[in-house]
């Protein structure tokens, strides 16, 4: 009933047991290592590694809009773009190895996991399933707010959701 | 600082000593400066002088943590934040003075947003929970 009623007042883990804890602190570390890692192979300014893939939306379509934004948008700008998945990919290993502002982070994650299911998920040799896997395991950090168990959330959000400034209470509802 | 605040700092800091000292080691045949650094395992890579600022980084935020210096604790975020930014902008360049990547991109940024976010963010007020 305790840890019930300080999870309704917005400042508690979500997990009641430490077991629970680890596990969402376990699957938030894991899921921020994939984004760290996977940022090494971006490199500027060229970026020829994300244009091989991201072309496979154009070669290999999954969904009409997407190859004709990609074709006509993307790959003509890649250098912008190219920059853009680096920072947000690197992020996103930050935010979420840290678990700050985790469930905003979370969201992002899932927006990226989708976008690149856009790309390769009918490239050839591609498993789709890790993409719908990306997508499930960023839902479950959102869903269970992981940044509370273990997180940097956890420290800093009671003193988000105390403050003056609608900016960091606006965080803490983030987190 | 409070308790829980020093001890994040304290981790983050630990993290970064043995990063530093790890990548440090695994680039000591390297030059200081070398563009491309040592590939530490699957995460990140550092060169020389990449792998020891971490580690000095790593001693300075702890130090601060435990003396109650948060301003310390925000020079040290700042630098990291300083490298990563080097490091976004530097990579595949002669100028890359860390030899990171874009992994070592988000290293340097989770330890300078933590470092800095521990630092400057307000304390709970009393009586909230």
């Amino acid at each position: 009933m305790e840890t019930d009623t300080v999870n309704r007042a917005g400042v508690g883990p979500p997990m009641d047991t430490r077991l629970g804890r680890s596990g969402v602190a376990f699957l938030r570390i894991v899921f921020g290592l994939l984004w760290l890692t996977n940022a090494s192979w971006k490199v500027p300014p060229d970026f020829d590694g994300l244009r091989h893939f991201t072309s496979f939306a154009v070669s290999h379509p999954v969904f009409g809009p997407y190859k004709v934004i990609v074709e006509h948008v993307v790959l003509p700008h890649m250098t912008f773009f190219g920059y853009l998945t680096l920072v947000t990919e690197a992020a996103l290993g930050a935010f979420l190895l840290l678990g700050l502002v985790t469930r905003f982070w979370a969201v992002v994650g899932i927006v990226q996991a989708g976008a690149i299911g856009l790309s390769v998920l009918n490239a050839p040799g591609e498993w789709s399933w890790s993409y719908y896997m990306m997508i499930a395991g960023m839902v479950a950090i959102w869903a269970t707010a992981a940044g509370r168990a273990y997180g940097l959330d956890a420290v800093l959000r009671p003193g988000w959701l105390s403050s003056d400034s609608p900016w960091l209470r606006f965080l803490g509802r983030l987190s | 600082m409070m308790q829980a605040r020093t001890r994040a700092v304290v981790t983050l800091g630990i993290v970064a000593i043995v990063a530093g000292i790890a990548a440090a080691v695994n680039a000591r045949d390297q030059s200081l400066f070398a563009n491309a650094g040592q590939q530490l395992g699957g995460l990140f890579a550092f060169n020389l002088f990449g792998g020891i600022l971490t580690a000095v980084l790593g001693v300075a935020a702890i130090l601060g943590a435990r003396a109650g210096r948060r301003e310390v604790v925000t020079i040290a975020g700042a630098i990291f934040l300083l490298g990563a930014a080097i490091t976004l902008l530097r990579t595949a360049t002669t100028l890359n003075f860390l030899g990171g990547h874009g992994a070592t991109l988000s290293f340097l940024l989770m330890m300078g947003v933590g470092l800095v976010a521990l630092a400057i963010s307000p304390e709970a007020k009393a009586g909230s929970a």
